[in-house]
């Protein structure tokens, strides 16, 4: 095994359980670290609800609906 | 009806069919506890991405892949779980963009024939980003031995047991270190650099 092999290797292997410790964090620990910031987590939480909306909102512009049958046939439903 | 015209209904009706389980409201309903966990979550796999790439622009990507509904979202899967293995699947997307774009130099034949698998071992950058990002994180434990021991082993592929007997670690050692590894990725998901 080459050294270069191993060092992306051991990050994924390190990411991956990282990330299931993260996932399975309980909510008493989530609230420990919160605590433990103290004021960031108001800008923190802001900041990320901001960038959800805005994907949000990109997502839905992005695909948007499917017309109804009566449209895609040029029909307006509001004339029956 | 002709049967171009019900092609092209059924074609439409296709590429624009809702997903299974509705991600924005999910999204909305989202705890300040999930978001943490999330920022963190993204931040964490944004740090194997090539320089450039914020864990922010991970994130917003695989929101949209998530609300997009080419990505099955399974039943009983929480949505964070959905969405860092989106992240995980963009993270690898990323790198394979870059070969094909040809940002990367190609192996030599001698490389290819010597570390033909993933691929991702022949890419320089991608080793050095990985190399990096490991830094990164031992910088995180800097003055923690038993997080070190810990984090030499997982990048080893090794389980909590196999760790605790090669790192001379009790099972409470063990347990307590990843309690506080977590919560230092936790604050430092928050933080607005890593050391």
């Amino acid at each position: 095994m080459s050294p270069c092999w191993s060092a992306t290797t051991a990050l994924d292997a390190l990411l991956d359980a990282l990330e299931a410790d993260l996932l399975g964090t309980s909510p008493e620990e989530v609230q420990a670290a919160l605590r433990e910031i103290g004021r960031a987590r108001e800008s923190a939480v802001h900041e990320l609800r901001s960038l959800l909306r805005d994907a949000t909102t990109q997502g839905h512009d992005r695909y948007t609906p499917a017309p109804s049958s009566d449209e895609c046939d040029g029909m307006d439903a509001r004339r029956h | 009806m002709t049967q171009p015209v019900q092609r092209w209904k059924e074609r439409v009706a296709g590429a624009v069919a809702p997903p299974p389980r509705d991600v924005g409201a999910a999204l909305e309903a989202l705890s300040d506890d999930d978001l943490l966990r999330l920022r963190a979550l993204a931040r964490l796999r944004a740090r194997g991405l090539p320089g450039g790439v914020a864990w922010s622009d991970l994130l917003h990507e695989a929101v949209l892949r998530a609300l997009e509904g080419t990505r099955h979202w399974p039943p009983g899967v929480p949505l964070l779980a959905f969405l860092a293995g989106i992240m995980r699947s963009l993270c690898d997307e990323q790198w394979r963009r870059r070969r094909r774009a040809g940002a990367l130099p190609q192996p030599d034949d001698t490389t290819t024939a010597t570390l033909a698998g993933t691929g991702t071992e022949m890419d320089p950058e991608r080793v050095y980003a990985a190399m990096e990002a490991l830094a990164a994180v031992d910088r995180l434990f800097v003055s923690d031995t038993a997080a070190l021991k810990v984090i030499a082993g997982l990048t080893n592929g090794l389980g909590a047991e196999e760790i605790q007997r090669h790192y001379g670690l009790t099972a409470i050692e063990y347990d307590t270190t990843r309690r506080r590894m977590r919560r230092a990725l936790l604050r430092h998901g928050l933080a607005r650099t890593w050391p």
